[in-house]
């Protein structure tokens, strides 16, 4: 009798089961898309093409079936196993094989149901001071790779504690990813608009930032905004220092992208800090990467006051491979920061925390980052491979991680923002 | 001795269509031909065709009249987005570009990738396909410098009468659409 009622709940969910197994595109695949894909494939989008419709996601069919598969698309580097970022976008694996099942089925079309929007919903605050590049930027079309630095003026004329920043590339197809960092001597001006490959580069690498990374921006980013009652500090009278990374092209281009600040609206209470593991803070040093070896950099850092993790910028160049970063307690207990398993230069990002993360006092932060200066390593700028070490060249090396704090007060874990 | 012309002759012709339907790598032993043209397969919305267009350019520069540089479109090429697309490149008339809607080129050429490669010799067997270079090895990655040409490789060794050194590698870039009811699998 058991085995009955048994045979009849598994025929009976089977049934059920390939009732569910017919996804069509208005019922399914749109609003999945509408959902991870369209904030960036739309007309005007950072993304190459629209997915707008029915036809044109047809058209790409398969393509999609394969990067989603791949999970190239949507871009996102870190492990969403390990955890969860404010900022994440990745598909859940039963997402990507409704895709395949769809594709499969011979990508029906469905039935258009009622009126359904999908908008997203952006804030729409306007920004307290609006930066763009001092001139515009042509880029050369002779398909080269092309990393440029610019220098922003803010004329700020006191302290300002700012609640969010956001980097709106000029051109979205060309600005492939961007690094805002801040000086507060006005003695790094004269980088403005040089090549990275220029060697006077090396005369501004020795004055010390005010900020090493203020923002780090992949397309895909909005801005990146603070808990309430907490902002970022720029000084008086900064500059903005803007490294940017353009894209090979064959066309004539031209990029002036601009930096939005919005200040802070509510009584600022407690400031937001940063710390930036370096290459210092490497164990085995020196941080120096032989032709042909694939060494393993480790950094430890105490932490010597009870902190609240905002966000975490991982940040390496070419050779790098892959990026792992945690934090031990006293108690022995493992915190989870970031794992990256294959590094992209392309697509560095701020990776802001879905709660702020408590890493009480006594805490080491470790980072284990692996590089590959083999020639078997496609990304290796030099062939045959030349020795690497320290520099802001992207041909350079460099390993940092950047935190966002604050200093812990109980409840932070809890903040709702 | 007619008896001797008779069986060269005939020789000539089963070596010849054994040569159209074999890839060359498989008989190494027939001189590769010369090359005549370069089909590309290409799609005005597809990133890595946009990257590679410039290497396009030059290459039919480089080679202009003596062997000739076509672009086919599978997604299709209306006239407008012909215009659009050379102007933006700025793309000279000696590269021809072909609106293949209908997948006739594309199914003949097995293309599956844009931009795809097959160079073409004067008794139009396929004498190298795939990727232009090794600049591209994963979608959205790419070196920071070429070591491969295999594109170019293949050209010159075929113009001096050899075999080129590789003569098929897997094409990096955006998938072409297969027509609805055609079952040809897409790797
Ligand atoms: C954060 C913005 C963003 C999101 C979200 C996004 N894409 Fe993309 N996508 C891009 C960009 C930028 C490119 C161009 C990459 C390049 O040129 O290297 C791209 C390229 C592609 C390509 C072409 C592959 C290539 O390398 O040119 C496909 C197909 C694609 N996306 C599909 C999707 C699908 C499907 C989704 C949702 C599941 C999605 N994308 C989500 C930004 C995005």
């Amino acid at each position: 009798m058991q085995q009955h009622v048994l045979c009849f709940v598994l025929i009976f969910s089977h049934a059920w089961c390939i009732g569910q197994t017919k996804p069509t595109y208005y019922k399914d695949i749109q609003p999945l898309l509408a959902k991870n894909c369209i904030s960036c494939h739309k007309p005007g989008g950072i993304g190459p093409f629209s997915l707008q419709t029915y036809n044109e996601v047809a058209a790409k069919g398969n393509f999609i079936g394969h990067v989603t598969k791949t999970r190239y698309m949507p871009p996102w580097k870190a492990d969403p196993d390990l955890q969860i970022f404010r900022n994440q976008t990745t598909l859940a694996q039963a997402e990507i094989d409704l895709i395949q099942k769809w594709l499969a089925a011979g990508m029906p079309k469905g039935k258009k149901s009622k009126s359904k929007s999908f908008s997203t919903s952006e804030q729409n605050i306007k920004p307290d001071l609006t930066l763009p590049m001092v001139t515009s930027y042509q880029l050369t079309d002779q398909a080269k790779e092309d990393f440029r630095f610019f220098v922003i003026p803010t004329n700020l004329t006191a302290n300002t504690y700012i609640a969010a920043i956001e980097f709106v590339p000029g051109n979205r197809r060309q600005v492939h990813h961007s690094r805002v960092m801040v000086d507060s001597t006005q003695k790094i001006r004269g980088i403005d608009g040089m090549s990275e490959l220029d060697p006077r580069v090396k005369e501004f690498q020795v004055i010390p930032l005010a900020d090493e990374f203020l923002y780090g921006w992949v397309p895909g980013n909005t801005k990146i905004f603070f808990p309430p009652g907490t902002a970022k500090k720029i000084p008086q009278g900064a500059d903005l220092i803007l490294n940017i990374h353009y894209s090979p092209t064959s066309s004539i281009q031209k990029d002036q992208s601009v930096v939005n600040l919005y200040y802070a609206k509510t009584p600022v209470n407690r400031e937001v800090k940063t710390l930036t593991l370096k290459e210092s803070d490497i164990r085995n040093q020196p941080f120096f990467i032989e032709a042909e070896r694939k060494p393993t950099f480790y950094m430890d850092y105490p932490v010597r006051n009870d902190l609240s993790l905002i966000s975490i910028m991982p940040h390496m160049h070419f050779i790098g491979k892959s990026f792992l970063a945690y934090a031990i307690t006293p108690a022995g207990e493992k915190i989870q920061l970031i794992k990256i398993d294959n590094w992209d230069f392309n697509w560095q990002t701020t990776y802001q925390f879905k709660q702020l993360i408590k890493i009480p006092a006594g805490s080491r932060i470790r980072v284990e980052a692996k590089y590959d200066n083999t020639s078997e390593n496609p990304m290796n700028p030099n062939t045959p491979p030349k020795d690497i070490g320290y520099g802001w060249n992207s041909t350079d090396e460099m390993c940092n991680l950047v935190i966002y704090y604050l200093d812990y007060e109980p409840g932070d874990e809890l903040i709702d923002y | 001795m007619a008896r001797f012309r008779y069986i060269a002759l005939l020789l000539v012709v089963v070596i010849n269509s054994f040569a159209q339907h074999h890839h060359a790598s498989e008989d190494n032993n027939t001189p590769a031909g010369k090359p005549i043209a370069i089909i590309i397969f290409m799609a005005v919305d597809c990133p890595v065709t946009q990257k590679y267009m410039n290497t396009i350019k030059s290459i039919a520069l480089r080679y202009q009249g003596e062997i000739s540089v076509t672009g086919y479109f599978p997604a299709g090429l209306t006239r407008k987005t012909e215009k659009q697309f050379r102007r933006e490149y700025n793309i000279p008339d000696i590269i021809s570009l072909v609106d293949d809607k209908a997948h006739q080129a594309t199914e003949k050429f097995g293309a599956t990738i844009t931009p795809e490669v097959f160079l073409i010799s004067e008794s139009d067997k396929v004498l190298y396909s795939g990727a232009i270079d090794n600049w591209f090895f994963e979608l959205g990655r790419y070196r920071v410098e070429i070591t491969e040409n295999y594109l170019l490789d293949a050209i010159e060794a075929t113009k001096k009468g050899n075999m080129p050194p590789i003569t098929r590698t897997e094409a990096v870039g955006c998938f072409i659409q297969k027509l609805k009811g055609n079952s040809t699998h897409q790797h």
